[in-house]
C-alpha cells in the first residue's frame, strides 16, 4: 500500500457513500418548489399590480405613471392659477406691505418747527352731560368724550417760563458742543436764556457761543459796565452752560464773583 | 473532471436557472456523490453530514439566478460548499475539531498498534486517516480524488495558487502513506 497508486485506488474503492434517497428528495423537490414560487411571485406581482390601478396606487416606472405626472402636472398649473401665482412679484409685495395705513409715519427728516413742537397735544376730557334732555331718554347718564385743544397761551411770559425749563434742564449736564450750536439758531433758545421781562430782547450772534471763558468774562464784564445787565445776565447764563463753575480757574472765579456784585448792585439799584 | 460532464454541468444549470426543473435533477445526480463524500471525510460532527449536503444545495438553488455560464459550475459548487463548511466549523468551534481529530488519531493508533488483524479493513483505515488530515490538506486531497478536480481548480476553490494546491495534496498524500505504513 506504499505505492500511491495503491492508495488511490484503495480510497477509490472505499469511496462509494451516497446521501440517502430521501436527501435526494428533498432536495429536487426543494429545486421544483423554488422554480414554483418564483412563478407564483411573478403572479401574485402581476395581481398586485391590478389591485393597485383599482385601487389608484400608482407604481413609479410602469405605465401608468405618464398619467399620474400628467395629472400632478395639471392639479400644480390649476393650483397656481386659481390664487393667480403666476403674476406673484416680492418688491410689489413689499411695497404694497410698506403703504399699509399701520406702517405710516411722519418721514425722519422732516423739520418741525418749533411752535408745533412746543404746542401741547389734545387731551382727552370725560364731560358728563346730564342735562342733555334729548339722550336721556337712551342712556341719562351719557359720557361723552370730547377732545379738548389745550389753551395755549401766546404771551411771552408763557413761553420764557417753558424756555427756563429748558434751560435748567440743559444745565444739569455738560451739553455737546454741536448741540449747543443747534440751539444757538433756534429763537426758543434766545428767548430761554433771556430774563423774565418780556419786553427784553436779546439777540445773540451766531458764533458767540464758542467764546472761551475770559472772553466770556470780559463780554459781560462790559454789559455790566455798560449797564446792560440784562445781556450781561444771559451771557453768564450761556457761559455756565458751556463752562461750569468748577472748571473756571481762581481768577476766573474771582471775576466771576465780581460780575456777580455788580449785577446784585446795579438790580438794587432799580428796585429802588 | 471529464470536459463534456463539465460542459453539461453549466448548460443544465443555466436551464436550471430559467425554470428546467429536469435539468437539475440530472445536475444533482451527476454532483450528488462527489459532493457528499467530500464533506463526509471532512469529519463534520455529529452526524450533521445530510444536513450540511443540503444546505449547500438549498445555496445553489437561491443562488441559481446569480450563476454565469463563464464560472465552471464543479468550482461555483465546491467554492460554495467550502464556505459553508467554514461556516460550520466555526459554529462548533476549532476545539472541536481538534477533539475530534485527536479522539479519531488515539482511535486509529489503539486499533492499529494493539490489534491490526482485528482492524476488518485498511480502507476504513485509510478514511479514518483522512479524517485526521490538517484541513487545508484533507480538502485538497479530496477535492482531486472526490471532485476530480486537476491544480487550477482546486487553487479557484480554495482561493490559493495552483503551486499551493499541489504541494498540500502532496503532503496529505505523504502523511496518509506514514500513517499506513506504519499499520
Amino acid at each position: 500500500m506504499s505505492h500511491p497508486n495503491d492508495l488511490e485506488s484503495a480510497y477509490k474503492a472505499a469511496s462509494n457513500e451516497q446521501p440517502s434517497n430521501e436527501v435526494d428528495q428533498l432536495i429536487i423537490q426543494a429545486a421544483t418548489d423554488a422554480l414554483n414560487t418564483v412563478v407564483n411571485e411573478n403572479e401574485s406581482t402581476e395581481i398586485k399590480d391590478k389591485r393597485n390601478v383599482i385601487k389608484g396606487r400608482f407604481r413609479f416606472g410602469q405605465w401608468q405613471t405618464p398619467f399620474s405626472m400628467a395629472a400632478a402636472a395639471l392639479f400644480t398649473v390649476s393650483f397656481l392659477t386659481t390664487y393667480d401665482l403666476w403674476q406673484f412679484n416680492d418688491e410689489d409685495f413689499v411695497e404694497e406691505s410698506l403703504q399699509s395705513p399701520l406702517l405710516e409715519s411722519k418721514p425722519f427728516d422732516k423739520k418741525i418747527s418749533e411752535d408745533e413742537a412746543l404746542k401741547p397735544a389734545p387731551t382727552v376730557t370725560l364731560s358728563q352731560e346730564a342735562d342733555n334732555t334729548k339722550d336721556q331718554a337712551i342712556s341719562p347718564n351719557m359720557i361723552t368724550v370730547q377732545a379738548v385743544e389745550k389753551s395755549i397761551d401766546d404771551s411771552d411770559d408763557e413761553i420764557v417760563v417753558t424756555g427756563r425749563r429748558i434751560a435748567r434742564k440743559k444745565a444739569r449736564r455738560t451739553p455737546k458742543r454741536e448741540a449747543i450750536n443747534s440751539l444757538n439758531d433756534s429763537e426758543v433758545f434766545s428767548k430761554a436764556v433771556a430774563s423774565p421781562s418780556s419786553e427784553t430782547k436779546i439777540n445773540i450772534k451766531s458764533g458767540n457761543l464758542n467764546l472761551g471763558i475770559s472772553q466770556r468774562l470780559a463780554l459781560i464784564e462790559s454789559d455790566v459796565n455798560n449797564d446792560k445787565v440784562e445781556n450781561a445776565k444771559a451771557e453768564i447764563a450761556i457761559l455756565l452752560n458751556q463752562h461750569p463753575l468748577s472748571t473756571f480757574s481762581k481768577h476766573q472765579r474771582d471775576r466771576f464773583d465780581n460780575i456777580n456784585t455788580k449785577i446784585q448792585l446795579a438790580q438794587n439799584k432799580e428796585q429802588k | 473532471m471529464d470536459t463534456s460532464l463539465s460542459t453539461s454541468s453549466e448548460a443544465l444549470m443555466l436551464a436550471y436557472a430559467k425554470g428546467s426543473a429536469d435539468a437539475f435533477t440530472k445536475l444533482y445526480v451527476l454532483h450528488k456523490a462527489p459532493l457528499f463524500r467530500f464533506l463526509l471525510r471532512q469529519g463534520i460532527q455529529n452526524g450533521r453530514t445530510d444536513e450540511v449536503f443540503q444546505e449547500i444545495w438549498l445555496k445553489v438553488i437561491k443562488a441559481r439566478d446569480s450563476y454565469q455560464s463563464t464560472a465552471r459550475f464543479q468550482t461555483w459548487l465546491y467554492s460554495i460548499a467550502r464556505n459553508h463548511l467554514i461556516d460550520e466549523f466555526r459554529k462548533q468551534g476549532k476545539t472541536v475539531e481538534i477533539e475530534l481529530q485527536e479522539s479519531l488519531t488515539e482511535d486509529l493508533r489503539s486499533k492499529t498498534v494493539e490489534d491490526s488483524i482485528d482492524y476488518d479493513s485498511k480502507k476504513q483505515q485509510l478514511i479514518a486517516n483522512i479524517k485526521v488530515l490538517p484541513f487545508e490538506q484533507r480538502e485538497a486531497f479530496l477535492l482531486k480524488h472526490e471532485a476530480g478536480m486537476n491544480n487550477e481548480d482546486i487553487a479557484i476553490v480554495t482561493g490559493t495558487t495552483a503551486e499551493t494546491a499541489k504541494s498540500r495534496v502532496r503532503y496529505a498524500m505523504n502523511q496518509l502513506k506514514k500513517q499506513l505504513g506504519g499499520s
